[in-house]
């Protein structure tokens, strides 16, 4: 019987401990170093490929900095209003220390202008709601995954050649 | 009896049931195979290659502008010792001698391309796989190692990575960016220059036309001083490589064995 | 929902207005419009004009450039020597930039000469210790104690060293060169008057008998060489063009000729000369061309007929009776015929060359041509150049015997460009020596090669991808190619131009120097040297053109005096030979593959893995050997044998291999270097540690005349 107790308990304690990684691996987010509001960007007209440059025409897309941001914030001026965060950093003329959310695997030929502008696709298909977020990105809202570019290659009657991807 | 009767009557309901379950959820999954095998099969494309041992002279420029194109590993004496340097396209050397009377052909071999691949059959993981223009093709993160395709691949042209190449940090610059480079562990080989062909559909598209010949051409056929390399497609009964390959001089690498190989070769003379 | 929407609209077109009263223009059109994309594409690609500087043929390649870094080569499409095509070498430009054992910067021995302990020095530096060094030669009148060894690349700079060296009163200034990948230029200068713009024309050829040319893999311009055998096999289907090799070994163009002769190394020569006799008992010679163009040729016919009847030649080379015949029945029927030979004995190039005369070859269309394109080079602005006082000290390959022969060395300073004669050269153990002899050596070296470990200043150059480029090529068409390139990347490490340094250097000495070198730059003199040709555009993007330079009839050929084609009969008698005996029973024959064409190449490795193709054989220096000779020795294939010759003896793989005379044994050259980085240093064994070191009478090291004797350990 206290066998059977014992064992109860560690297969408690595994399920807890499981359930807290899974937990934490499901809402891991990490820090971003300047508070960016996208949605507040995106209210204000801006295209997402006005700063994330190369997102339609190019193989890359880009994660602005500073130089990007200058374009209309200026330390000490008013509007639009400046973060304390990027303010320093613009001050220091450091790039901001963004942590890459969205990378494409190193095996992996991924082109933004072949699902954008040839194939029409909208970031939202893959980067998910980020306009609406109003804290920088912590984490992949959704998930980077082959199955999904399987997925919609499928549905699209698209290559599902594997070296059309994998290089 | 009866009872048992009834237990076996009821084992074998759900053993069926189980089956059919089984077989109904692995069938989905092979249909939804069998639709990537018809949207596949769409690819219109046969890429093939002709190599004119006439034309060729030996100089293994072919040799080099292949291992620059695809990140091939430096090599070096130890590597060498142990016959582990890899070279996707190399040249065979074949000596007949009788009597007095030598001959000598140098050969290219690049991976033949085989129809009928005896490599992909082999491989656990469909790493290693016919794609729809008759490319066949390897995927370094889908490979597990095993070597079954080395071995049985009749043309020696797979490629196991023995150990972790060495790049000098300096050495590491000039890395072609369209290609990966491979690690300790996964089987690799000639893919046609494959990133070729989707830069090519790529500015193709780009251009609002369709591949044409000449789009698509493989580092070796570029580099060759002496043009003996022609490639294209051979589904496209005017492009060159088909034209040459109805020539009385062609022939392709062991035919016997059924792998009906999409590099020609024409004889000498 | 209608609300909602107009009312986020309003609020947008609110922010719009907004906006434009408060942003700057630019931003404006940067961040309202971005359809008008104002920023580069973050994978920048292009393919950017380069001239191959890894040989003298001066290809010139696309490099392909993405994000600013090379990362491809190709060949320059329509460029009439690569037209879009290279050499494996030229493939294998970019491990030659990236090689991690490249000097980074300029060094200088500390301790005494050879002893490798190196320190950085700054390019002022350099210029301050050489300055010093020239103006004190300057102050004791001593100018010809300069020497100046040049690289002989067909270039503004190698003009400028040139320039310099007369100016400053040096008659010391040598271009260097490599018989084993040269044409019979000193038959041709002998009997021709001139070597200049003569060529064979090989890419319309009908029938080539090579005399112990392997042309494959040993042509000056290679890609031009594989490009006309492509095209004499397949590019005319009304006439096949006949390919006839004979060398002691199945080398790769004897695999790729209808016909493989084996003869004993060193022979050719003799072959030659008893193809002579067949054509002139048969009375099957040009009679015609023979009496109205050549001198000498009663003489030469009486010498012949008396010495090298095929019976006679046959014992000698090896080569039987019956062939003999044969060659010369071929080389009369099949019209014009051409035998070609490389730059070996004196004897053997005019042994050669004479046949060509004999069937009638010169000067006509698939014979030997003359070209004047060389006369269309890019020159310097004119200045005033004063007559050097004395002659140079030697020649080129006879340096080292005059500076060893003299107590004192009559050379100071010696200024070396790109060479390396203690690897290259048979005597390479001399030009050790002499070297070692030397008061003061500056050499420009990408990498502490043999040489440059003798020397006390290194001074880095560019790469050819790093610098402005100009080059000039003649073709087997008889053009005259200029090529402009500019620098695809910017320098990676602290390198310098070298025609830079001397223009400094010429500047701070003043006078007369200075002012026949008047430019700041390389590139300054270079635009000048352009605008008299008014081709600043083609400079400026890079590109080429070409100058028709071929002038047939025999006539053009000959810059004798007497106008005729001269039969130096006398270089013609028959010569004694070492055969081998019983303490060294094989001859020993060097061949070079084409990854190490010109003797360099084994520093970048993917040429490592070319240069021993039909045995599988790479990183390391192997022996052929006729199987029968082996076994009767007991030597196995693969085994590690010795290779000894009364000079040296040094390590290799024995391999057996059917193509290969049984008295002959053959190594390969390229291998074997003891310094130029890891990919070279300790690799291999040098063959020209077995040689004797002695020149011809042509005035070229002797490279095919020695004996050797195999064991294993």
């Amino acid at each position: 019987m206290e066998r059977i107790y014992a064992w109860l308990g560690w297969a408690v304690v595994g399920a807890v401990l499981m359930g807290a990684g899974l937990w934490i691996y499901q809402t891991w987010e990490v820090t971003q170093p300047v508070p960016f509001n996208h949605k507040k960007h995106v209210e204000f007209g801006i295209a997402c490929d006005a700063c994330h440059v190369g997102a339609k025409d190019s193989a890359k897309a880009s994660v602005p900095n500073i130089s990007t941001c200058a374009l209309c914030h200026q330390p000490g001026k008013a509007s639009p209003k400046t973060p304390k965060a990027l303010e320093q950093y613009m001050q220091e003329m450091k790039p901001i220390p963004w942590k890459k959310i969205y990378e494409a695997p190193r095996h992996v030929r991924f082109s933004h202008v072949r699902h954008v502008e040839k194939g029409g696709l909208d970031c939202r298909i893959c980067h998910g709601e980020v306009g609406k977020m109003e804290r920088p990105l912590g984490r992949q809202p959704v998930p980077l995954r082959m199955e999904r570019c399987m997925e919609c290659h499928r549905k699209e009657r698209v290559t599902t050649d594997c070296m059309a991807c994998h290089r | 009896m009866e009872i048992k009767d009834q237990n076996r009557r009821d084992f074998l309901k759900w053993f069926g049931a189980a089956v059919g379950g089984v077989w109904a959820f692995t069938s989905r999954a092979f249909a939804a195979r069998g639709e990537d095998e018809q949207v596949q099969a769409r690819g219109k494309h046969r890429w093939g290659m002709v190599i004119d041992l006439d034309r060729c002279t030996g100089c293994q420029a072919c040799v080099v502008a292949c291992s620059v194109e695809n990140n091939q590993m430096l090599g070096g004496p130890e590597e060498a010792a142990l016959g582990r340097v890899i070279r996707w396209l190399k040249i065979l050397p074949r000596t007949e001698a009788e009597g007095s009377h030598i001959r000598q052909s140098l050969v290219p071999m690049p991976c033949q391309q085989c129809e009928d691949p005896p490599c992909t059959r082999v491989c656990p993981t469909s790493a290693t796989f016919m794609n729809p223009e008759g490319i066949v093709g390897q995927v370094y993160d889908r490979c597990i190692g095993c070597r079954y395709c080395v071995n049985a691949c009749p043309y020696t042209c797979k490629f196991f990575n023995w150990g972790e190449p060495q790049w000098p940090k300096e050495t590491q610059t000039p890395f072609n960016p369209d290609v990966s480079v491979r690690y300790k562990g996964v089987v690799e080989k000639c893919l046609f220059c494959h990133q070729r062909l989707q830069r090519a559909k790529d500015k193709a598209r780009e251009e609002g036309r369709k591949i044409e010949e000449g789009d698509y051409v493989t580092a070796c056929q570029a580099a060759c001083p002496a043009q003996a390399i022609v490639f294209g497609d051979l589904n496209d009964p005017e492009s060159e490589v088909s034209r040459l390959a109805l020539s009385h001089r062609s022939f392709k690498m062991l035919e016997e064995l059924g792998t009906k190989p999409k590099v020609i070769y024409l004889r000498e003379g | 929902m209608d609300l909602e929407i107009s009312r986020r609209n309003l609020l947008k077109w609110a922010g719009f207005l907004v906006a434009g009263f408060t942003l700057p223009k630019a931003i404006k059109a940067k961040v309202l419009s971005p359809q008008e994309k104002p920023l580069p594409r973050l994978d920048s690609e292009a393919h950017r004009p380069a001239l191959c500087k890894l040989c003298p043929a001066l290809c010139m390649l696309q490099i392909r450039v993405v994000n600013g870094k090379p990362v491809g080569v190709s060949g320059m499409p329509g460029h009439p020597l690569s037209q879009g095509a290279h050499c494996p070498k030229g493939g294998a430009i970019l491990q030659d930039l990236y090689h991690p054992d490249r000097l980074r910067s300029p060094i200088r021995q500390r301790g005494t000469k050879g002893s490798a302990q190196w320190e950085k020095i700054s390019w002022d530096q350099a210029h301050q210790i050489l300055l010093d060094k020239l103006s004190h030669l300057l102050k004791r009148n001593r100018p010809e104690a300069l020497a100046i060894l040049a690289a002989p690349i067909r270039d503004i700079r190698h003009k400028i060293q040139k320039r310099f060296a007369q100016v400053f009163g040096t008659p010391n200034f040598w271009e260097w060169n490599w018989s084993l990948a040269e044409g019979p230029l000193d038959a041709f200068r002998l009997m021709h008057g001139s070597s200049e713009g003569l060529f064979y024309d090989l890419q319309n050829a009908s029938l080539i008998v090579s005399f112990g040319w392997d042309w494959l893999q040993s042509f000056p311009s290679p890609v031009e060489a594989q490009r006309a055998f492509s095209e004499l096999r397949r590019a005319r289907p009304e006439r096949r063009v006949r390919i006839v090799q004979i060398e002691p070994r199945l080398s790769t163009t004897a695999a790729k000729a209808d016909e493989w002769i084996s003869i004993r190394p060193d022979t050719e020569g003799f072959l030659a000369l008893g193809v002579a006799y067949v054509l002139m008992d048969d009375n099957l010679y040009d009679k015609n061309f023979a009496g109205r163009w050549t001198s000498g040729f009663e003489e030469y016919r009486k010498m012949i007929l008396r010495e090298y009847s095929p019976e006679k030649v046959s014992e000698i080379s090896g080569v039987k009776t019956k062939q003999i015949v044969e060659i010369a029945r071929q080389m009369t029927s099949i019209k014009p015929a051409i035998g070609i030979t490389q730059r070996s004995s004196l004897f053997t190039q005019i042994a050669v060359h004479s046949l060509n005369a004999l069937v009638g070859s010169i000067g006509v269309r698939r014979g030997v041509l003359s070209s004047e394109a060389e006369r269309y080079q890019l020159t310097l602005p004119s200045a005033a150049i004063p007559k050097p006082r004395t002659a140079p000290i030697a020649s080129l390959h006879e340096i080292p015997e005059r500076i060893l022969a003299s107590s004192q060395s009559p050379i100071e300073l010696l200024w070396m460009e790109r060479v390396n004669p203690v690897f290259l050269s048979p005597q390479g153990a001399q030009w050790r020596k002499a070297l070692e002899r030397i008061g003061f050596i500056v050499s420009f070296s990408p990498f502490i090669d043999e040489s440059s470990q003798i020397a006390d200043i290194i001074l880095p150059p560019h790469h050819s991808l790093e610098a402005w480029q100009y080059g000039f090529s003649p073709t087997l068409q008889g053009q005259g190619i200029i090529s402009f390139a500019p620098p695809v990347v910017s320098p990676l490490y602290d390198t310098g131009d070298h025609g830079d340094f001397i223009l400094g250097l010429a500047k701070s000495l003043g006078g007369r120097i200075a002012s026949a070198l008047p430019w700041e730059s390389f590139v300054e003199s270079l635009e000048k040297a352009v605008q008299k040709v008014r081709a600043e555009e083609i400079m400026k993007k890079g590109g080429w053109w070409e100058y028709v330079g071929e002038s047939s009839g025999v006539k053009s050929t000959l810059k004798t005096q007497t106008g005729k084609l001269a039969l130096p009969t006398g270089e013609l008698k028959p010569k004694g030979r070492d055969l081998p005996d019983a303490s060294h029973p094989f001859h020993l024959y060097i061949h070079v593959p084409l990854a190490f064409s010109f003797g360099e190449g084994a520093h970048l490795p993917y040429l490592h893995s070319l240069a021993g193709a039909h045995l599988g054989e790479q990183w390391e220096t192997w022996v052929e050997m006729h199987p029968a000779a082996a076994e009767k020795l007991g030597i196995r294939d693969g085994q590690m044998v010795w290779v000894e010759s009364p000079y040296g003896k040094i390590r290799a793989r024995a391999r057996h291999y059917q193509g290969i005379r049984e008295d002959t044994v053959s190594l390969p050259f390229g291998l074997g270097h003891t310094a130029m980085g890891r990919y070279s240093e300790g690799i291999g064994a040098n063959p020209a540690d077995l040689l004797a070191g002695r020149t011809d009478k042509s005035g070229q090291p002797i490279w095919q005349a020695v004996r050797v004797k195999i064991y294993g350990d």
